[in-house]
């Protein structure tokens, strides 16, 4: 009797833990994004590429280019920018009004609603430089894709 | 996943009598022909003016309103018919649009950022079309050219063969076999110079003048400001002229339904609605591209530019740097408060 209510509890586990794995996407699970950090904060400039999907949202500006956004992951290890120490204090769905804590703006208003993907996530990130806003969404493989990010932020 | 939300009904309104409008525009004969892709490398996008985003591919036509966005990697050559061919360089966006000059559909090929060479034949037998970057227009006359554009929005025109005049903030500068000239942004065209016995080389001077960016990035913002400053007072002219058409226009097609006599209602329909209506369509075509234009502009000249200073000063952010944030916002405000009116979501 004991073993076969363990029996159940075990597959009721797996089947919580197979369906949670369904309705979370990649982009919105804590272990992903933190892994995207990890990626952000140690891969080479290429991957950084790879992992950055375009256009890219910095604070409100939209970034079109390959070119740009290789320049953008350049100046920012030139400047000795990682992601320190980084910790997710949130993460959860994009909204709505997720645009205004970027930029108060149509164009950025418009960049959430056509770009931003449909499993896109919001992650606020403390590093030692400072709290970030990160957009995540889509994969590449089993790493969320780095959509834009604003920061540090004030306060 | 979310709603697309207009943020007045005056700007809904507005929409829809574009949206009316530009079936007359639409209903109106291409001057130009399209372009088609003859050849390309890597993995090209193409932007629609309804704002769907596809790769490239062989033998797709592009039109008025479409953009080539361009990689690292890629490279594309594009056909109108004998007339002309136009090779796409890597990182690199080219738009086609149409504006209407003295009455005329004119076709505008630009590079907002990047580089494109033109070769186009003087057996064209229409108007020739207008090159440019964002930053500066230039009309052509059976020409092998190749235009530059730079990261501090300045222009640089090569001319192989034919004749180019490049006019900037109210002065030309006329260009034969074997000239160049370099146009900052906002301002006049610099010396023109023979390209024979001068080398160049387009990363080089890309570089050059991300440099002379990164070494006065207050002088850079100053000449994109002063440049969509004229795009601003462009737009604002013919948004007046469109609303101004429009209103004659209405009174004329109520008229029209006044006029009991079939003759004279078809009369007055051709003599007087008509010549309105196309007024009306050739003001919306124009302040959206003066519009147009400006996002170009704001989008592959000013984003980069914040970025740029932004990526490297994210650590140590100084006077100068905390100056030239100041300066942006400012034009972003401006251009704001200026085009935003003028654009739609799937301008973005």
């Amino acid at each position: 009797m004991k073993r076969s209510l363990r029996t159940l509890a075990a597959a009721l586990f797996v089947a919580l833990f197979v369906a949670s794995c369904a309705t979370v996407p990649v982009a919105q699970r804590d272990n992903r994004v933190q892994a995207l950090l990890e990626e952000l904060n140690t891969a080479d400039i290429d991957r950084l590429v790879e992992l950055s999907a375009r256009p890219f949202l910095l604070d409100g500006e939209i970034i079109v280019l390959e070119r740009d956004v290789r320049t953008l992951w350049t100046n920012l290890r030139e400047a000795g920018f990682t992601f320190d120490a980084a910790t997710i204090e949130d993460l959860g769905a994009v909204t709505d009004e997720t645009y205004r804590q970027f930029s108060d703006s149509m164009e950025v208003r418009v960049w959430f609603e056509r770009y931003a993907p449909e499993d896109a996530g919001l992650a606020r990130v403390s590093t030692t430089h400072g709290t970030f806003l990160i957009v995540t969404g889509d994969r590449v493989r089993r790493t969320p894709m780095i959509f834009g990010f604003t920061g540090p932020q004030e306060g | 996943m979310l709603q697309t939300t207009h943020t007045g009904s005056g700007r809904t309104r507005r929409a829809l009598g574009c949206a009316a409008l530009l079936g007359i525009l639409a209903a109106a004969p291409a001057l130009a022909q399209d372009a088609s892709v003859v050849y390309l490398e890597g993995e090209p996008e193409l932007r629609t003016p309804q704002g769907t985003t596809d790769w490239l591919d062989f033998g797709m036509s592009l039109a008025a309103g479409d953009s080539v966005v361009t990689g690292s990697n890629d490279f594309v050559e594009l056909e109108q018919g004998s007339a002309s061919t136009i090779q796409v360089d890597p990182d690199t966006v080219f738009t086609i649009r149409e504006v209407e000059v003295d009455g005329q559909r004119q076709t505008v090929m630009s590079n907002s950022v990047g580089s494109v060479r033109y070769r186009f034949n003087r057996i064209a037998g229409r108007g020739e079309p207008r090159i440019g970057t964002s930053s500066v227009v230039a009309g052509i006359r059976g020409t092998e050219v190749t235009v530059y554009a730079g990261a501090d929005g300045s222009s640089l025109f090569l001319v192989d063969s034919g004749e180019v005049e490049v006019t900037s903030a109210g002065q030309s500068v006329s260009l034969t076999e074997n000239e160049g000239v370099e146009v900052p942004v906002g301002g006049p065209p610099g010396e023109k110079f023979e390209v024979i016995g001068r080398e160049l080389n387009f990363a080089d001077w890309a570089a050059s003048r991300r440099g002379d960016f990164l070494d006065d990035p207050l002088g850079s913002l100053d000449g994109v400001a002063t440049r969509l400053d004229e795009f601003s007072t462009e737009a604002a002219t013919w948004y007046q002229n469109y609303l101004d058409a429009k209103e004659q226009s209405d009174a004329a097609r109520e008229r029209i339904g006044e006029i009991q006599d079939e003759q004279e209602r078809q009369t007055y329909r051709d003599e007087t609605w008509r010549p309105l209506a196309d007024q009306t369509g050739a003001a919306i075509l124009n302040y959206r591209y003066h519009a147009l234009s400006a996002l170009s502009l704001r989008r592959y000249v000013l984003g980069p530019m914040y970025m740029e200073m932004k990526t490297r000063n994210i650590l140590q952010q100084d006077a100068q740097y905390r100056e030239f944030v100041d300066r942006f916002d400012e034009i972003v405000g401006s251009f704001e408060d200026a085009f935003v009116q003028y654009l739609e979501d799937t301008d973005i």
